[in-house]
This record gives structure tokens, sequence and C-alpha cells, in this order.
């Protein structure tokens, strides 16, 4: 029973290499650019082009790939799901049908925009994760606030904004855990989660997602006392210890990066879309 | 019901950057009707062997035998293996989720499948065993409770399940001194009145010294000793360089054998350290102190 070994996200892998010592608003713009562009990719030859250079990234950061295909492994079901309703309700005037069976009918631009979209869930994953998993939340969160800031302009309160961004990741490890130990605890006590109909299956949630709900609210009780017993007040006239500046790494990740982007867009345009 | 684990290891997080290995070579038996303490400092793989006790972990590498079922074989019948292992978490916010004591205590018997009845009975009996009234008690609030009380009823509704063995996880971390002493003697009269067969879960030495017969002391995920109490007080050097405290009589008597006074080294209580400081001086020609 562990929980925690299948959660990736917002989890920091620390390390040393050339990845994990960029700015981590270079880190976040990169990963930006590269979610529009994977939106924008329409063609296997994109997605696997993108997919290169994605591989090649998590290898430079020398995160085992294992690891990283790791997160996955709990949304499985939902991609699979995901490929099957694409592949029979995507909606095409095409008449070119793969297979019929029952009243659904699989067509051939079904199966592409099933294939399409759940590449493009796991490239969207993957990015993000590599993001999390060589940027520790601090730094991301400095990042954050420093890209932000500008919006501070049009009334956006970028800080308070970032600082629950953050706080929401964090958890995530620290709510997975407890929900562990509640799981254990009941299990304990006989519940066994894998028996019974569906309407006693449902029923076992509450034992469960009880006192979690109750032990997540005492935590943020707990992290609110604690943050104003250090005079927190929000972002106005905080200062930094660490104080986030581009070198030549970034400048060499930028350089890049753009030449990727290039290289993207006369493969986007070059290509033809799979429907 | 016998538990008999044979070179246990396990790793957290395995196959992952993160994984740490938790447990190496673990050989550990535990007898009918025993009061066995399980002492290391934070870290050392208490927890996660305990966990195995009752198949909420399965084992990695090596066995475990719980009255003779493996939990790694499919076709043994884990839940209701855990009926027969209580297990006491450390924190009960873990645990209690009815809103009252009464519903709470009577969960465990619900999975059963019990009949209302003996249900009933049951709760009434494991609310006497820790010493929660009744009729005060059982629609009484979970939110209205002190931390003592959450404790007892956590304790209460593993009791109800009339467990053989009952493994409890560091149960007085976070109570008051009178808590903890009412929570320790329940504890007492299960071992000595039910013949529970008990596994205590702590970090401290004292409470582990009143209470059992035997001690398992472990550091880093391996068992450094396990003997009775009085020869694993007797290595104090050993447990006190492994950050261990050891309780306040035995101190006291290392402290004075270190200065030369022929004091005997497997004290355990305040009576028998000023009988034994007594009889030393007696030996010396001193006259006696106490009566």
């Amino acid at each position: 029973m562990e929980l925690t070994r299948n959660i990736t996200i917002g989890v920091y892998l620390p390390g040393v290499t050339c990845i994990h010592r960029l700015d981590p608003r270079t880190k976040i713009i990169a990963a930006t650019l590269l979610i529009i562009l994977l939106m924008l990719s329409q063609s296997y030859e994109a997605y696997a082009f993108f997919t290169l250079f994605t591989a090649a990234v998590i290898l430079l950061a020398r995160i085992p790939l294992s690891y990283a295909l790791r997160g996955l492994k709990p949304m499985l079901p939902v991609l699979m799901l995901m490929w099957i309703f694409q592949l029979f309700l995507f909606q095409t005037t095409a008449a070119d049908i793969l297979f019929s069976w029952w009243i659904f009918t699989a067509r051939t631009a079904g199966l592409h925009m099933g294939n399409l979209i759940t590449l493009r869930v796991i490239l969207l994953f993957m990015v993000t994760t590599t993001l999390t998993l060589t940027t520790s939340t601090v730094a991301l969160m400095d990042g954050l606030n420093s890209l932000l800031k500008p919006l501070r302009l049009i009334g956006l309160p970028s800080h308070e904004l970032v600082m629950t961004l953050m706080i929401a990741l964090r958890f995530v490890l620290i709510l997975a855990e407890e929900l562990e130990k509640i799981i254990k605890a009941q299990m304990a006590r006989g519940v066994a989660f894998d028996r019974g109909n569906f309407i006693q299956k449902t029923q076992k949630i509450f034992p469960v997602f009880l006192p979690l709900l109750i032990n997540a609210f005492k935590r943020a009780e707990e992290l609110i006392v604690a943050m104003e017993a250090r005079s927190y007040t929000g972002g106005r006239g905080r200062t930094k210890m660490k104080t986030l500046h581009l070198g030549r790494v970034d400048l060499a990740a930028l350089v890049i990066l753009l030449f990727f982007t290039g290289l993207m867009l006369v493969v986007l345009l070059t290509t033809h879309p799979v429907i | 019901m016998p538990i008999v684990v044979t070179s246990l290891c396990f790793s957290y997080q395995r196959g992952t950057p993160f994984e740490k290995k938790v447990l190496h070579d673990i050989n550990l038996t535990i007898e009918d009707g025993e009061f066995l303490s399980i002492i290391g400092p934070t870290q050392s793989g208490k927890t996660t062997l305990a966990q195995h006790f009752n198949a909420l972990h399965i084992p990695q590498k090596g066995t475990v035998l719980i009255d003779g079922s493996d939990p790694s074989d499919k076709n043994t019948d884990i839940t209701s293996l855990r009926y027969k292992i209580g297990y006491v978490f450390q924190n009960p916010d873990y645990q209690l989720f009815a809103p009252t004591v009464g519903e709470d205590i009577a969960f465990g018997l619900k999975n059963q499948r019990l009949a209302r009845i003996e249900i009933q009975h049951r709760v009434r009996e494991a609310m006497a065993m820790v010493g929660l009234d009744y009729n005060t008690f059982y629609n009484r609030d979970i939110f209205a409770l002190s931390g003592g009380q959450r404790r007892r009823t956590a304790i209460a509704g593993v009791l109800a399940c009339r467990p053989k063995v009952l493994v409890l996880d560091d149960i007085t971390a976070g109570l008051d001194p009178r808590g903890r002493d009412e929570i320790l003697s329940v504890v007492r009269s299960l071992h000595s009145e039910q013949n529970v067969t008990i596994v205590f879960i702590s970090s401290s030495m004292d409470f582990a010294a009143k209470l059992s017969d035997r001690i398992v002391v472990m550091v880093q995920g391996r068992i450094i000793m396990d003997n009775t109490v009085r020869k694993v007080l007797g290595r104090s050097g050993e447990l006190r360089s492994i950050g261990l405290e050891l309780p306040e009589a035995t101190a006291i008597v290392h402290l004075l054998r270190a200065k030369g006074y022929p004091l005997p080294s497997d004290i355990l209580s305040l009576d028998e350290a000023l009988e034994a400081i007594d009889t030393a001086l007696q030996k010396a020609g001193a006259t006696k102190l106490w009566n």
C-alpha cells in the first residue's frame, strides 16, 4: 500500500544538471511555449519531432525515464477512455469506416483524433512534470511571481495568486500521504475497498474522505497560524534573500528554444494535418 | 496467533529515484500472549515493520506468516486476517470519521456484518474496556472529545473487533501525563485480563520497560537487540549511543555505577533502585537510608 509511489506531479527531484540550473523564468517560459506549440500540432510528424525534443530535455535533466513515465500510470484508465470516446464518437462527414459494432461505428478520422488527443495529453503531462521535477517549489514561485508582476498594473494580485498555486501544489503530496494513512487505518478495521457492488463501494468513500477533509482543514488552519506568526501580510513590500538573474545558460536555452520553435513551425506548415 | 517474520526487506518508493530501503533482513517471532515492545528512534522502520503484521504492507522480499497464513498468497483472505490483528494508529484523526463515538466504534463491526444486537453489545464492551462511560459518551460528538478521549475512542474502535493481537503504534505521543497513564493502564489490563498479545511501538524506553516482557530495539531498519527487558536495559551504553533515553531509575543507577558504586545494571523501577542502593550501602557499613 503506497500511494505516493505513482505521484510525480509537484515533486522536485534535486539535481545539478544544466536544466536544474536554469532560471525558473526561463523554464516557465519554455514550458508555456512548448505547450502552445503542442496545441498547434496537428500531424504525426510534428508530434514525433516534439517528442524527440521533450525526450532530449528529460535526458539532459537526468530524470530516469521510468520515473517520468510513472506519473502516467494512474492516468491510464482516463487516457484509454478518452481514446475510445474519440474513436467512436468523433463526428465527421468522411464515410471512411474502420469497423462497426452494434450502434458504434469507428471511423479512421476518429482513430486519428483519438491518437492525437491522447498523445497531446501525455506530452502535456511530460512537459509540466519535467518543469516541476527540475524546479524547486520556491524557485517556481519566485519565477512565476516575477513573470506575473506586470499584471499587477491591471489589478491582478499576482503574489497571492502564486502563493495559493504553490500551496496547492505542495498539498498534492501531503494529502496523498495523509490519504494513504487514512486508507490504512480503515483497512485495519476491515474495509475491503475492492469488494461489494457499486453502491457499497461508493459508501466506502465516506470513512476515507471525511477524515481527509477534516485533516485538510486542520492543516490549512495550522498553515495560516504559522504564516501569520511570521508576520506574513501578502506580497506588498516583500523582499527576497535570493534574487533571480538570467545567466549564460539561460541565454543558450532561449536560443535553442527559439531555434526549436522555428523548426517546429516549419514542420507544422509543411506537414498535413491528420484530419 | 503467532506472527513469524523471516528475512524481511522493504523499500519505500521502489523503482524511483527516491527509493529508500527501510527494512533490512528482519527476523522476528511474536508468540501468543506476549507483550512485546518495538523501540527505536524515528525513521528506524518500526511502523513499516508493524504494518506487515496485519498485511497493510505485503512483503517485497522475505515472508511474514500471520497465524500460519501468508498475505503474499493470492488465496489468503486478508480482510478476515485483519480482524484478528488490531492496529491502532499514532494519530486517531486518521481513523475517526463518524459523527458520534458509538458509531465510530461500531464501524469495524458493521464491516464484519454482525447482527445489530451483537454490535451494540460489543461497542458497550469495548467502551468499558477503555474506560469511556457508555451513557455519557455513546452519543458524544467526535469533535467534542479531548485528545485522550479521542485516542481511547480509536482504541475502542479496534478492540470492538476482538483482535487476538493488538499493535499499538506510538499511542502515547502527544498526550499529557494523565491521558498517557490512563491509556497505558488500559493496555496493561488488556494484556493481563483479556490475554491479548500486545505489540507496543514507541520511541521511549520508559513505558516499554514498565509494561513489556520483551524488547526489540531497531536502528536504521535493522533489529540490533531482541531480549528480555532487563537484558536490553543492561546494555545502556549502546542504547544511549543510538539516542534512546533510558528509564529514569535505570539512568540514575547507571550514573552511580559509572562512579564506581557496586550496583546491578538491570534496574527497572524506582523501588528496585532504592532497594539496590540500600543493599549496597549496608554492605559498605553505612546505616540504612530508607525504611
